[in-house]
């Protein structure tokens, strides 16, 4: 049985290749799938389908990183939000709003045993 | 008839005739009677003698004369009256109590052979110092008295007009004795115009009784013409009228004669004064002035009579403090000529005078010579203000010099012998491009516009004495000779040098900067790609069972891997190296850096180590420097390839001013300079300029990155530190790294255990050590298997888990580092506590504690080590967690 079962994952990324690969892996994992090609977007996908976990992309159009984890945050206080970064070091104001990041490009093993870890408490309560 | 008048001439005769042929001698003259008294005293001797005439008549002579040897000249009278001429030098004091010298010559006086009085003449020779000239006068003077001497008589009957004449007078006029008419002949001596004067003198003086005294010429029956004075007067019978006259004749030729010649030179030599236009101008003794010519005067600004009685001095009291006085006084008293020019100021002129000792004064020829002095005021200001431009040339900062236009130095100023190292008396006369020229068909070309143009600007390499290369900035100018026509340069050349270093430094760093950026920018996107191709290539491994498609599935996903490093470190180059900023014992850093070295080089290389001891530490993050000192010595050992020497220093640095280095300026400050330095191959400038550059490598393609300089100059920048090099082909290279001197405490991050207490040893447990960097995992194992561990070492977690997962003993402890780019830390840690609860994890991480790191506690994390680590702060962490473990374990069911 697919690890993922019935969780959610909302995956926000400007980039269409970056989104197919993401949704192939997660889907892949069990993982039902929503996605967001812009930082407004993301907002009403999530506020739609109320995901368990985001996969955001720290750069996006229409609003900054900040902007959008605080209005995901203000629906759900307690949604687990891991950041896509290209940087070698996310900035250091996002270590407090974010839940975890990956550094792209994205490893596999490195993704979802990330996803694993922001989904397993929400899991046991399940 | 009457007793004829008496035909022979009286003493009176005499000494009237005397009175006035002495009356302008400069001498002294005087004539004393048969008792020796005073009968006569010329001007010059009573001026001589300060007093009046009238006081000497009439007293003896011996005692008025003022000698102080008085029976000498006593002596020198009894022999004059004697018949003999006399002559003495004696001395004397005047009334005003000054002494005096002087020659006093007697000549006795006959009227018939008689000697009748004693004629005297005295030289003053106090002033003298010319015997010789004055006697010579004094010669001239004794003629002229032996002259005065013939005296005749004569008288005549106012009746009969018969004229009658001393023996004397017929001698002198030539009358023979036998003559048939005597008055005939006498007045036949007289030539016409001549006769009518004198017989109307004498008639005048038969009919008025009125004496007289005339000049007239006669001549004598030889044919001589005398000048002849005669004197007269009226005879008084007894019934009280006039019977005749008589009178005394004197051959005054001579002295007519000199008069003469004294007038026509007087006039000869006033026409000459008055018409030369100097001022000339003579004064007395006193300082009187006696002669001007119009000039003079003019000069002099004073009516004539004004000058002729008031001493100079008195009119021209400015002119003492001018020296003038000084001046005349120096002439007088030396008797040489003496030349004083000077400043007038009531004038407002200057004046120039030449003041010529004469006889009774000086002769002073005055020059005005205000517009002389004014054009040499002129010359002088000018010299002065050549003298200050001169100086102000040479003293200003550029490099000025001027040369023909075949290249001839003929001036050259104090900057350019500072700029190029030759001496003004080096460097002129000899050709300038031989003295620093660099490039001739540049400057052929440059001073091709400068002939065109006239002027040229524009920068030139030129060489200094040395051989050092400079950079100028030009400014010649072709400047024209007005009178000559002659063409020379003028160039004024600035050394920009330095600037251009400067610049070239900065626009290095800029384009650093704009590469960083380009790079970052790129990289971001980079990773992007990266993305889908790194997943998906995963994504298909995880499907595929065939071996031969695994492999190549594994060949992409490795090349996507080290691309994706490669953007990990230009990202770092362009967006700055994150790291801690701790207090770093560079001694301490040094060793691990020789430890390296020695292991990491060739038997070939020689290690030289060149260290100041006890160097004070730094603040940063000692991962990161280590990973910059390796990186030089990785390149070093490649650069000499398996022989060859390096040279490890370390010494402290003060930088005083703005420090230029090839990539970064330096704040100044103290720092710690760690310096490597090969003799390999080098490297030539053009590549030395670029080697900071991300993705600038000279090794073969595949064999570098071209990334390890450039991170390391961002690692350097982000400690506030420098980096520089120093390369020439075939010589070597030489890297300088400069961290600044902590000036905090060094208080270490974790306090050490005292070093007395040994280190805890290990008992053969197997440590798993992940880190990204080489050097990292080196030194972590070495520590610990030095410290009775075994080690594994993986670069990131997959290897890690490959590792344990197929490994062939049990991992009993893994070290893992919290950043790395594939599958980090945590993602390792999570997949651990999974899948092994039981092998204890110890979080190594250089971020300072921020929420990755707090978060990650809890989660299989025993225990969290600060990055960089001591050697005893990892073995007390590894021994204590490997306790707590046992524990846990033996405590557990």
């Amino acid at each position: 049985m697919p690890e993922g079962s019935s969780r959610s994952v909302l995956i926000a990324d400007d980039d269409a290749l970056v989104r197919g690969v993401l949704r192939m892996a997660l889907t892949r994992a069990g993982y039902t799938v929503v996605e967001a090609c812009d930082a407004v977007e993301v907002v009403e996908v999530a506020a739609q389908h109320a995901p368990d976990l985001v996969v955001l992309d720290i750069n996006m159009p229409g609003g900054t990183v900040h902007d959008t984890l605080g209005s995901l945050r203000d629906r759900a206080p307690d949604l687990p939000v891991l950041v896509l970064s290209g940087e070698s070091h996310p900035p250091a104001d996002l270590t407090g709003p974010a839940s975890d990041f990956a550094r792209k490009p994205i490893d596999l093993d490195d993704l979802l045993a990330r996803v694993r870890r922001l989904l397993g408490g929400a899991a046991d309560d399940a | 008839m009457s007793e004829p008048a008496v035909a022979a001439v009286t003493l009176d005769d005499i000494v009237r005739a005397l009175r006035i042929a002495t009356r302008d001698s400069p001498d002294a003259a005087f004539v004393i009677d048969r008792d020796g008294i005073f009968v006569m005293a010329n001007d010059a001797l009573c001026r001589s003698l300060r007093v009046e005439e009238s006081t000497l008549i009439g007293r003896r002579f011996d005692l008025s004369a003022r000698s102080t040897d008085p029976e000498r000249i006593l002596q020198a009278f009894r022999t004059a009256r004697a018949g003999t001429p006399s002559r003495y030098r004696g001395t004397g004091v005047r009334t005003t109590g000054e002494p005096f010298v002087a020659e006093v010559t007697q000549l006795p006086i006959r009227i018939d052979d008689e000697v009748v009085a004693v004629f005297g003449t005295a030289l003053d020779l106090t002033a003298a110092d010319d015997d010789d000239a004055e006697a010579r006068r004094s010669e001239d003077l004794l003629r002229l008295a032996g002259r005065i001497a013939r005296f005749g008589g004569w008288a005549v009957d106012a009746g009969t007009r018969e004229v009658s004449l001393s023996r004397d007078a017929r001698v002198m006029l030539g009358i023979p004795d036998d003559v048939d008419d005597l008055s005939a002949a006498a007045w036949a001596l007289h030539p016409d115009d001549q006769r009518e004067f004198v017989t109307r003198e004498l008639e005048r003086c038969m009919t008025t009784g009125e004496p007289f005294d005339i000049e007239s010429v006669m001549l004598t029956t030889s044919g001589e013409r005398l000048s002849i004075r005669t004197v007269g007067e009226a005879v008084i019978g007894p019934d009280g009228a006039i019977v005749g006259a008589r009178g005394a004749i004197c051959d005054i030729s001579e002295l007519v004669a000199a008069r003469d010649r004294e007038r026509a030179l007087e006039s000869r030599l006033s026409a000459t004064l008055t018409s030369i236009s100097d001022g000339i101008y003579f004064v007395n003794t006193d300082n009187v002035l006696t002669y001007a010519n119009p000039t003079a005067l003019e000069m002099l600004r004073f009516s004539e009579e004004v000058l002729r009685t008031t001493p100079l001095w008195e009119l021209f009291p400015e002119a003492i403090e001018a020296g003038y006085r000084d001046a005349f006084d120096r002439a007088t008293r030396t008797g040489e000529r003496v030349v004083h020019r000077a400043y007038y100021p009531p004038f407002d002129r200057w004046f120039e005078t030449t003041a010529y000792p004469t006889g009774d004064g000086l002769a002073v020829y005055l020059r005005d010579v205000t517009d002389d002095e004014r054009a040499r005021e002129t010359a002088r200001r000018t010299q002065e203000q050549l003298a200050q431009q001169a100086a102000l040339l040479d003293s200003a900062s550029d490099a000025m010099l001027v040369r023909d236009l075949d290249g001839t130095v003929r001036y050259w100023n104090h900057a350019a012998a500072e700029l190029y190292g030759w001496s003004p008396e080096e460097a002129i006369g000899r050709n300038v491009v031989d003295l620093i020229g660099v490039d001739p068909e540049l400057r052929a070309a440059a001073v091709a516009t400068l002939l065109r143009d006239g002027v040229y600007t524009g920068e030139l390499a030129q060489r200094t004495r040395d051989g050092r290369s400079i950079v100028v900035d030009c400014r010649w100018q072709v400047i024209t000779d007005e009178t000559t026509g002659a063409k020379t340069i003028f160039a004024v050349n600035t050394d920009i040098t330095q600037y251009r270093t400067e610049q070239e430094a900065r626009q290095r760093a800029q384009r650093l900067e704009s590469l960083g950026t380009l790079a970052g920018g790129i990289a971001h996107d980079l990773n992007n790609v990266l993305t889908p191709i790194l997943m998906s290539v995963q994504l298909l491994e995880s499907d595929e069972t065939d071996p031969d498609r695994r492999e190549m599935l594994a060949t992409m996903e490795s090349a996507v891997k080290r691309g994706a490093e490669m953007i990990r470190q230009v990202l770092s180059f362009a967006r700055g190296v994150e790291g801690r900023r701790i207090v770093v014992d560079v001694d301490r850093l040094l060793d691990d850096l020789v430890a390296f070295s020695r292991e990491a080089l060739p038997r070939g290389i020689t290690l030289d180590i060149e260290r100041t001891a006890a160097l004070p530490p730094t603040l940063g993050d000692p991962t990161q420097l280590m990973q910059v000192l390796v990186n030089l010595v990785t390149n070093a050992k490649d650069a000499m390839g398996t022989e060859g020497r390096l040279r490890i220093s370390a010494e402290l640095l003060e930088i005083v001013d703005e420090y230029t280095s090839v990539s970064h300026a330096a704040p100044p400050g103290q720092y710690i300079a760690i310096a490597v330095q090969d003799d390999g191959h080098g490297m030539p400038a053009e590549i030395v300029e670029k080697i900071f550059e991300p993705f600038f490598t000279t090794k073969a393609p595949g064999k570098g990155t071209g990334l390890g300089l450039a991170t390391s100059l961002a690692i350097m920048r982000s400690h506030g530190g420098f980096m520089q090099v120093y390369s020439e082909p075939e010589q070597g290279t030489r890297f300088i790294v400069g961290l600044p001197v902590s000036t905090e405490a060094a208080v270490v991050d974790t306090p050490e255990p005292a070093n007395r207490s040994p280190l805890p040893q290990g008992a053969g447990e197997l440590v798993l050590v992940i880190d990204d960097e080489e050097t990292i995992r080196q030194v972590a194992s070495r520590t610990l298997e030095a410290h009775g561990y075994r080690t594994l070492v993986a670069a990131n977690g997959k290897e890690a888990i490959e590792l344990i997962e197929h490994g062939r003993d049990p991992v009993d402890l893994v070290i893992t580092d919290m950043m790395m780019p594939v599958m980090d830390g945590a993602a390792t840690s999570a997949y651990l506590e999974e899948h092994h609860p039981s092998i204890p994890i110890i979080a190594a991480s250089g971020l300072n504690s921020g929420g990755g790191g707090s978060r990650s506690i809890g989660m299989g994390i025993a225990r969290f080590l600060s990055k960089p680590y001591t050697t005893s702060l990892l073995l007390t962490t590894v021994r204590d967690t490997l306790l707590e473990h046992r524990g846990i374990d033996e405590e557990g069911p």
